[in-house]
């Protein structure tokens, strides 16, 4: 009766010491890479991670400050600022750097980030999540604009063309992306001749 | 570990500049010479007459409110941020101005 036992035991070690193996000499050989989607598995495993990484206390915390429209632009404006590199505008995390993120920037519209309590949404916020490009901006800027914040990503699924159109003005921009923008604007008020010909980016 | 969180931000940072900016491209700035549902022509300055595809998710804003590809009038001055999209040119936004007698909106409000 041992002697079987022992034996399915140790083909069991054998089966995963060969399998661990395997693994790392595919590992040594190919790299890791952050490129390819992140698998089903892994992402369902990341996601039941950050959830249990909230505390059931701070999942249960309701938004304390109270929302006003001069609130929400506040926070549209914050977010459009530091948030919307890797997040976009609107939300989707369709930016080049939110598709290139290993996990990807989540598209925060969509329910799996919505059905999230506020309290969730604020420790993700302050705490970030390790091992993702999601930095922890608690200490650096007071709870209240985190929980803003929060007001923002609620109203995200309805952020009309004009709001992101407005956030645009306040993105990030290079000196030259500045003075590209009022160029643009000048034109379309007035007429004030841009460039000649067609401007072309490389990027 | 505090300073490593630092200098992550800081790479972060610096090496976002590029990224941040637009894709790779086609800037024009011009009047609309015609524009429906599916393209946008617009005339520069030099003359020259450059064609962008409408895409679904292609941004259309005259006077900087949300607008449709028809609404375009030609005429009007416009510019349009192109991008290479599936071996064409397509406009990823487009800003129009009013076309001659409509009342300009209000300005941008200060930053």
């Amino acid at each position: 009766m041992r002697r079987p036992c022992c034996i399915a035991v140790a083909a069991v070690v054998l089966l995963l010491g060969g399998g661990l193996v395997a693994g790392l000499v595919a590992l040594r050989r190919s790299g890791l890479s952050a490129r390819p989607e992140p698998g089903p598995v892994e992402a369902r495993l990341a996601r039941t991670v950050r959830s249990l990484a909230v505390a059931g206390s701070v999942r249960r915390l309701p938004n304390p400050v109270p929302l006003t429209p001069r609130l929400l632009a506040e926070a549209r404006a914050h977010f459009a600022d530091h948030c919307a590199s890797c997040h976009g505008n609107d939300g989707s995390g369709d930016t080049p750097l939110g598709r290139r993120l290993y996990p990807r920037a989540p598209d925060m519209r969509l329910p799996a980030t919505q059905e999230l309590t506020d309290g969730e949404l604020f420790q993700t916020i302050e705490e970030g999540i390790r091992l993702t490009g999601m930095p922890g901006w608690g200490g650096e800027v007071s709870p209240d604009v985190s929980w803003s914040l929060v007001h923002f990503i609620r109203h995200l699924p309805r952020l009309t063309p004009e709001e992101i159109l407005e956030m645009e003005r306040l993105n990030p921009k290079s000196p030259g992306e500045w003075q590209e923008m009022q160029e643009d604007e000048a034109f379309l008020k007035d007429g004030t001749p841009g460039p000649a010909a067609p401007r072309h980016r490389a990027h | 570990m505090r300073s490593i969180g630092w200098i992550a931000t800081i790479v972060a940072l610096v090496g976002a500049g590029p990224a941040l900016g637009h894709e790779a491209g086609v800037d024009v700035r011009g009047v609309v010479v015609a524009a429906d549902a599916a393209q946008v022509t617009v005339r520069g300055a030099d003359g020259k007459e450059t064609r962008f595809a409408v895409a679904r998710d292609t941004r259309v804003f005259v006077e900087r409110h949300g607008a449709k590809p028809a609404e375009l009038k030609p005429g009007v001055r416009a510019v349009i941020h192109g991008r290479e999209r599936g071996g064409r040119l397509e406009a990823a936004s487009i800003h129009a101005s009013a076309p001659a007698g409509s009342v300009p909106s209000a300005p941008w409000p200060a930053r």
